[in-house]
């Protein structure tokens, strides 16, 4: 069995996951990028989107969260993910989410300049939502 | 000397006070609870954010706005408070300090959290710049509105430096007004409240020595940093909020458990004045019975 890191992932108001991984792929700065055990110690920005990781506590299992931007740390035993916002599958509000989505792109689509920039946020972190809600059979 | 029906009526609006200042109790005694808790649930946050601020620092070489203090012009006082009393002198004790430190400053302006902060402080020579009540929103909101306020301000240059006098919530017993520079951002190798989380609470010490010049960063350290700084300052904010309502909550417990106890005390005294009232009038007229018949007899 390959090394595990340690993932944490972090919000203001609780710690969402804990627990050892096999990998973990986040969005960040530069690109999506994964993380092993024994990764070169790196601090990062990440994008809205999706954080998955291979955990194995016991069994070995997907998890995904939806992740509204935020900072991941990586150290060569543990990664640290700390963000305003994670959402796992079932704490997603589908409805919600596309409602967002379809108001977002709408704003975009009619008015050029403005403030286009929340609203591109706006559809990543509808896009993020409905991508962990929805993804079929993990 | 007050009549028996004085008397009567004083001891059952005593003991409807302090039916309410036992539910007060109640009250307060469960939401200090969930406070706590809340508290507990941002300390895994407080020690990530505080180490990557810790690395950010020790890699050196960026700087940022947020860290650097423009020409000295006034210093801006974020002052947080309840937005109700009878919680003892805990208001009071959080202007007080507030107040101490703007003496001690050039040109202090006020930030204020908590209605009360606000009435107070209004008595006071000091500008109030702006203000919020503390309850009107989830925290996590209002520590970002105060944050963009209180970070335009500065960045603005209409203050030169931003002072934090929040309540420390020490126990329950003990809630201490405490100040601390909140801007410019001035990075702890460690911060204080860590220790106790098993989760995250290592990875300052444990990542010690040779690695600590090693880290790469993504896409820069002008651009991590410009990424956690706000979010740093947000959640300093959001941390001092919890603080300072877990401290509400505690002063009030105390303030209303002693509010019953004397309450009762009182009731005691005074049912014991009612009995010897009522039991002198029995034993007048009896008297007054005797002394007509034995009148009778003769």
């Amino acid at each position: 069995m390959a090394a595990l890191t340690h993932l944490s992932i972090i919000t203001p108001g609780s710690v969402k996951f804990e627990g050892s991984a096999e990998i973990v792929v986040a969005p960040g700065a530069a690109g999506d990028l994964g993380a092993l055990a024994n990764h070169a110690p790196l601090l990062t920005t990440l994008r809205t989107g999706v954080v998955r990781a291979t955990v194995a506590d016991g069994t070995t299992r997907r998890i995904e969260y939806a992740v509204d931007g935020g900072l991941m740390q990586v150290l060569p035993d543990k990664v640290i993910i700390l963000t305003d916002l994670a959402l796992a599958r079932g704490e997603v509000d589908v409805e919600e989410a596309r409602r967002d989505l379809k108001r977002s792109e709408e704003a975009l689509a009619h008015k050029r300049g403005g403030d286009d920039d929340a609203e591109r946020k706006a559809v990543a972190w509808a896009q993020a939502r409905l991508d962990v809600a929805q993804r079929p059979g993990v | 000397m007050p009549t028996l029906m004085q008397l009567r009526d004083r001891v059952r609006s005593l003991k409807n006070t302090q039916q309410i200042t036992r539910a007060m109790k109640m009250v307060a005694g469960a939401r200090i609870r969930r406070a706590e808790l809340a508290m507990r649930a941002a300390r895994p946050y407080a020690g990530g954010i505080g180490a990557m601020l810790a690395e950010l620092s020790a890699a050196g070489g960026a700087t940022h706005p947020l860290l650097q203090s423009p020409a000295a012009t006034s210093t801006g006082i974020l002052l947080m408070t309840a937005d109700k009393g009878l919680c003892g002198a805990f208001n009071s004790n959080l202007v007080r300090a507030g107040s101490a430190l703007a003496r001690t400053v050039t040109k202090a302006q006020f930030f204020v959290v908590g209605v009360k902060g606000r009435v107070q402080v209004r008595r006071t020579p000091f500008p109030v710049v702006a203000d919020w009540p503390l309850q009107s929103k989830p925290f996590v909101e209002l520590a970002k509105d105060i944050a963009t306020q209180v970070s335009g301000e500065f960045l603005s240059g209409n203050v030169s430096a931003v002072m934090l006098v929040s309540s420390r919530f020490v126990s329950t017993i003990v809630q201490r007004p405490t100040p601390m520079q909140l801007l410019p951002i001035a990075p702890t190798p460690a911060p204080a409240g860590a220790g106790e989380s098993a989760s995250s609470s290592d990875q300052a010490s444990a990542r010690g020595g040779g690695l600590k010049n090693s880290f790469e960063f993504e896409p820069d350290v002008g651009g991590v940093l410009a990424a956690l700084l706000p979010k740093y300052l947000e959640f300093t904010i959001f941390q001092a909020l919890l603080e300072t309502q877990a401290s509400e909550f505690a002063a009030r417990l105390i303030a209303m458990t002693n509010a019953t106890d004397n309450a009762g005390k009182l009731i005691d005294e005074l049912t014991l004045v009612m009995n010897k009232t009522r039991q002198a009038s029995i034993t007048k007229e009896i008297l007054e019975i005797v002394g007509g018949a034995e009148a009778l007899k003769g």
